[in-house]
């Protein structure tokens, strides 16, 4: 049975059709990619899983609940966030708290964990990415690079059977992209499942299991990313993917 | 100048002995308008049609008025409420022993309470919205992200706007000398009465205000700094 399963989802925002019906399943333990241009719906897709803006129509499973996008209650939403954790683009860590407390808090006061035993799991959390030393900072004396491992380890305490990312690096100076995605590397180990949204080809390459491409709010082309990537069967795949090797090109000149 | 020193330093105490009604006006002012601006401010917030229409509308009107013709519009216009409120849920008016200092309050209140409504709504819109989808993705409910992430924040965004206002306003209080309210003010002018040093009344009333409202200054800044310490996207002056 699959960790993640997504059934004609639909969503019109601003009077536009944002989503057309999007099929996506997702096995355990994958690491799914979603490729496509901006504007073609991966923000609004990925938010659809966790309600955080819910689908016109569609359903949505994760871990065996399923929850209709047109009729829930929120019991059903709550339940359904806390087996999914979220990694945004511009981090959203809670500023008037420290890094520690960021990770905790969802552990206290969500899972009602005692206060000692989220700390210890916090802290072994921020050994993994090296941020330990940083336990008592508050975001914004911390570097983007810094704000986002803080985020993935939020993402992680709470133990979700599937993370989603948003552009995790994208609004990162490049210098520290390597990083995050580094931790996202050892994430994506540990064998936990994962959606992530992102532009850095060579992350897809290496990790996922299956990439997607998506455009105009409809899924044009998945498979594995040697099927997806090295050999596109679609024209629109192959002219995204060209556009943004130029790009990176373009870069490295 | 031939000022009357000897006198100044008698009149201290006697003004001094009307700060605390100074300060009682101050915060129960300050208590009430915060309400008002809080209530109004989840008005409008909340976008409650017709209501948000109306509270702005009358937001405006309340800025337009001077605080002195309120005040004295308070002053004349409550006892003629009470009196036709006199009789209704067993409410007793009693003419003879007015509360000049409660009509003050209900004055000032307003007021202040139309200005602050305007940095309760922005210092909410100043919380960056992607806490509170952060919030949601760990799991917590609503009221949960609101009352433990967007509020302690916008409450300390609230604290250097509102600190003026407290400022302004503890010294806007000396407006209620007019309206029968023995504050520091009043008080100064009437130990003047018996004899002619009018200006060194004066005088202690304005080194009074002065010494209080450094006094608060000095502790606002304090705590402006201790609770914005998170915070190093802004210069702490
Ligand atoms: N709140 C909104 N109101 C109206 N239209 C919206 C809203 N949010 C998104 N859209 C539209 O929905 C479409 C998809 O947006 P979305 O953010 O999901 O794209 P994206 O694939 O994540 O793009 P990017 O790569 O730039 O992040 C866009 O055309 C956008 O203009
Ligand atoms: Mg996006």
């Amino acid at each position: 049975m699959p960790m993640v399963e997504l059934k004609q989802i639909k969503k019109r925002l601003g009077g536009e059709d944002v989503l057309n019906g999007v099929d996506l399943s997702v096995g355990e333990g994958d690491v799914v990619v979603i490729l496509g241009p901006s504007g073609s719906g991966k923000t609004t897709l990925l938010r659809t899983i966790n309600f955080l803006n819910p689908a016109d129509s569609g359903t949505v499973t994760v871990g065996g609940l399923t929850v209709d996008s047109a009729k829930h209650h929120h019991k059903e939403v709550l339940a359904l966030r806390r087996k999914t954790g979220m990694v945004f683009q511009n981090y959203g860590l809670f500023k008037n708290k420290t890094v520690l407390r960021n990770i905790t808090e969802g552990l206290t006061v969500v899972r009602k964990i005692k206060k000692e035993e989220a700390e210890k799991r916090a802290y072994e959390l921020l050994e993994k990415v090296n941020l330990a030393d940083k336990a008592g900072a508050y975001p914004a004396e911390l570097s983007g690079g810094q704000q986002q491992r803080v985020g993935i380890c939020r993402a992680l305490a709470l133990s979700p059977e599937v993370i989603l990312f948003d552009e995790p690096t994208s609004a990162l100076d490049p210098e520290l992209v390597g990083e995050v995605l580094k931790t996202m590397k050892a994430v994506a180990l540990t064998g936990i499942t994962m959606i992530v949204v992102t532009h850095e080809i060579s992350f897809a390459r290496e990790v996922a299991d299956k990439v997607v491409y998506m455009e105009g709010g409809v899924i044009v082309e998945e498979g594995t990313p040697r099927e997806v990537i090295d050999h596109p069967k679609d024209e629109r795949t192959l002219r995204f993917l060209r556009s943004i090797l130029e790009d990176s090109m373009d870069y490295m000149i | 100048m031939n000022l009357n020193y000897a006198f100044m330093l008698e009149d201290i105490p006697v003004v001094l002995s009307a700060l605390p009604r100074t300060l009682g006006l101050t915060f129960c002012s300050l208590f009430f308008a915060i309400v008002t601006a809080v209530l109004f401010g989840i008005c409008i917030l909340k976008n409650i049609p017709v209501l948000k229409q109306f509270l702005i509308g009358l937001n405006t009107v309340i800025k337009g008025i001077p605080l002195m013709v309120q005040l004295l519009l308070c002053y004349y216009a409550i006892p003629y409420l009470l009196r036709a409120a006199d009789g209704f849920l067993g409410y007793v008016y009693n003419p003879k022993n007015p509360s000049y200092f409660a009509f003050a309050v209900v004055a000032f209140a307003i007021n202040y309470g139309a200005y602050m409504t305007d940095v309760v709504v922005s210092s909410y819109r100043a919380v960056e919205r992607g806490q509170l989808d952060a919030a949601y993705s760990v799991g917590m409910t609503a009221f949960q992200g609101m009352f433990r992430i967007v509020i302690p924040q916008a409450v300390v965004i609230s604290i250097p706007n509102l600190s003026n206002y407290f400022m302004w306003l503890l010294k806007a209080t000396s407006l209620a000398s007019v309206v029968n309210v023995f504050e520091i003010l009043a008080t100064a002018r009437m130990s003047t009465a018996n004899n002619y040093a009018i200006l060194e009344g004066y005088i202690v009333a304005a080194l009074i205000y002065w010494a209080v409202c450094v006094i608060f200054e000095k502790g606002l800044n304090c705590l402006n700094k201790k609770m914005s310490r998170y915070r190093n996207d802004i210069v702490v002056s």
